[in-house]
């Protein structure tokens, strides 16, 4: 049967691990620990470990490089731990294929909310077929007639907007780099014009936010992107 | 000519008016005042021409009769030169004049551009603009930069050549005017014995028409020198002088935040080990103690962000602006203080304006005033925040209806460490004083205002022009 996840956590600070470890076991995972980028690459070789947890500040390098490597062979899902104010860091991790970041300090909920929600989205992805209806909350996208509806109701979108809507709603849970959005909608060409993205969020919050001043659903990652909030199909946007 | 002897003519044979020479006097006289040196002469030679073949005996023929007439032709021509030299001599000094007045004009509209301007650039755009207005040509101001490399400062009447280039560069090695070679001329500035920087002119013929001009182009690059060396004197006392104040601030913050982390940091403290001291503590205890724990750091880690940002700030950190909808810089900051604002309902009014600011700073702003309504007014108080773009300006205004700030000045609230007098409110007064250093990294404002009730603060950005395209897009799905 299947085994509980098992979980690498690369972190050099030991009363972080220790809190790590606390939380993290008392919930069922195993774990494994590493406190360099070295000892953390020969875990992750050697136990194909389902999700990571990942200090981007390490004493033997950045974060990120582990991350590149590891994205060279493997799709597991991996969490970044950042400082706050590195916004730019958790682009870069992003970026380079993580999955999600968590910024400093946080609370055990969150971080087991985060873990659960990754696992969550790497168990749907491989080989799973969702079919050309796409449904996240209330909102339902059928991708084969390019239709729109939120709570029933049928909402006009623009391609670009539907082209976006669907990469966020592909993606529900996880957040997307400005970078990531622009080069998957506009293209590789278009990779730095952040507006774009924000002109067209804007626009999409107008259709499918009741306050677009208040997101429920496409919600905004300051400095980094954009998510949408993953909800399971049906269940209302409510605060 | 003919109109003098058509006239003369007349005179002679109607009206019999002996001195006809007279009247070529007067003809060769006007003409010699009004026209250049070379028309004068001519017109004087014609005047003697005319008279002798329409006058003197024998008529229409260029013979003289009566060597007399000699002495007629030679005074009517001396005339002729003598008005023509005096007047152009008086034409010549009056043109000079004038230039002379034109230039002194000139330098002193350049003497007061330099003396106002208060950024190099600034000194050398002036010293470019009079130099190639000035000389006729182009002109160019090179500086030399950190690593002794010239670089351009300021240009008029086109780039300047290759040429000028490596003249200014052998002219800053040697300190010593160059150029002369390739029909150009680069001075060297000296600040003191040091040179700064080149000014070329071009084109400039040394030994030819330009020579008169080296006094001025030597006394405007001494005066060019003086306004830089006076602009980068007053830019280094003020780096000092924001040196030490930043040191002030540093220390004065420091000191004061001490306290404010040393009292979470006691509750924490005797918190945890309360808890490891006696494991049989009720659970009610338990669990009190652990909320202090939680909430005492959550109010550190408030604190310590706080400080960070305003040392950033204070850092001169420049802001990374990018074309941002105000609705979603609001929208994340509303979401980070759901939880403080509870029941406040919120109305977000004309937020679809874009700014060009940096959003995470933005939201900065918004989020510590909005955590500052939700600190200061009763649970259930509305808050209206109205964005208004004018070509100009962009203005935002967050208002709450609750007891606004009472007696206290306004600016008073934007100091660092200033607390409300509510009873129980937590933080280091930072909130409001971050929030203005971010308005103003941005080169915009913050203002508090008495509302009619409750406060309401006035954000205004300066405009950044039309937001760039987006490219449009036609049809719908």
């Amino acid at each position: 049967m299947t085994a509980e996840p098992l979980l690498l956590l690369v972190e050099d600070e030991l009363p972080v691990r220790r809190f790590l470890r606390a939380a993290l076991g008392s919930r069922g995972y195993r774990l494994v620990e590493a406190g360099t980028l070295r000892e953390a690459e020969q875990l992750a070789t050697s136990h194909n470990p389902d999700l990571v947890v990942l200090d981007l500040q390490l004493p033997d390098g950045d974060g990120v490089e582990l991350l590149t490597r590891l994205r060279a062979w493997s799709a597991r899902p991996v969490l970044v731990l950042s400082a706050r104010g590195r916004e730019e860091d958790k682009v870069r991790a992003l970026d380079a294929g993580a999955d999600d970041y968590l910024t400093k300090p946080f609370g055990a909920e969150e971080l087991l909310a985060r873990i659960r929600a990754a696992l969550r989205r790497a168990a749907r992805a491989p080989g799973e077929q969702p079919g050309p209806v796409l449904e996240v909350g209330q909102l339902r996208i059928d991708q084969a007639r390019h239709e729109v509806q939120l709570g029933g109701r049928d909402v006009k979108v623009t391609p670009i907007e539907f082209k976006l809507l669907l990469l966020l709603a592909r993606n529900a849970g996880k957040v997307l780099t400005h970078r990531q959005i622009l080069v998957e909608v506009w293209g590789p060409g278009q990779a730095s014009q952040t507006h774009y993205v924000r002109v067209y969020m804007a626009e999409l919050r107008r259709k499918l936010e009741e306050d677009p001043a208040r997101p429920r659903l496409l919600l905004t990652e300051p400095g980094v992107g954009y998510r949408m909030a993953d909800r399971p199909p049906g269940e209302s946007q409510g605060g | 000519m003919a109109a003098t002897t058509g006239v003369a003519w007349v005179a002679r044979y109607r009206f019999s008016v002996p001195d006809v020479e007279m009247l070529f006097l007067l003809a060769v006289s006007v003409a010699a005042a009004f026209l250049g040196k070379r028309p004068s002469l001519l017109a004087a030679a014609l005047g003697v021409g005319c008279y002798d073949f329409f006058f003197v005996p024998p008529p229409f023929t260029f013979d003289i009769g009566d060597a007399r007439y000699l002495l007629t032709f030679a005074m009517l021509f001396a005339a002729g030169v003598v008005v023509s030299s005096l007047t152009s001599g008086l034409r010549q000094e009056r043109q000079a004049a004038l230039r002379r007045e034109e230039r002194a004009l000139a330098q002193y509209g350049l003497a007061s551009a330099l003396a106002s301007a208060s950024s190099a650039a600034a000194v050398c755009q002036a010293a470019a603009r009079f130099a190639a207005s000035a000389f006729g040509g182009s002109a160019a101001v090179l500086l030399r930069g950190e690593a002794g490399t010239l670089e351009l400062a300021a240009a008029e009447g086109g780039a300047p050549s290759p040429e000028l280039t490596s003249w200014a560069r052998s002219a800053l090695a040697s300190g010593r005017p160059a150029g002369a070679a390739d029909g150009l001329l680069c001075l060297p500035l000296l600040a003191g014995l040091e040179p700064v920087g080149v000014l070329g002119v071009a084109p400039w013929a040394e030994d030819g028409s330009d020579a008169e001009r080296t006094p001025l182009v030597e006394a405007l690059a001494q005066q060019v020198a003086s306004a830089l060396l006076r602009v980068r004197l007053g830019e280094e006392a003020r780096q000092a002088e924001r040196r030490a104040s930043a040191e002030e601030q540093r220390s004065a913050l420091l000191s004061s935040v001490s306290h404010d982390l040393r009292t979470p940091l006691a509750a924490i403290t005797g918190a945890a080990t309360a808890l490891r001291g006696d494991p049989a503590l009720p659970p009610a205890q338990r669990a009190e103690l652990l909320e202090t724990v939680c909430e005492e750091a959550e109010r550190m880690e408030r604190l310590v962000a706080n400080l960070l940002d305003m040392t950033r700030l204070q850092g001169g950190a420049a802001p990374r602006r990018e074309w941002v909808p105000l609705e979603e810089v609001l929208g994340a900051a509303l979401a980070r203080v759901e939880r403080l604002l509870g029941d406040r309902p919120v109305k977000v009014e004309g937020a679809a304006a874009l700014v060009h600011a940096d959003p995470v700073l933005l939201g900065q702003l918004f989020l510590n005033l909005l955590e500052n309504a939700a600190k200061y007014t009763p649970p259930g108080t509305p808050l209206t925040i109205r964005c208004r773009q004018a070509d100009e300006a962009t203005e935002v205004e967050v208002a709450d209806r609750g007891p606004g700030f009472g007696q206290a000045e306004p600016e008073r609230l934007f100091e660092r460490f200033s607390r409300g007098s509510h009873p129980g409110v937590g933080g280091a007064g930072l909130g409001l004083a971050i929030a203005r250093a971010i308005a103003e990294v941005h080169g915009g404002t913050l203002t508090a205002q008495r509302g009619d009730p409750g406060a309401v603060f006035r954000l205004t950005l300066p405009g950044a022009g039309a937001p760039p395209e987006v490219p449009p897009e036609r049809e719908a799905v």
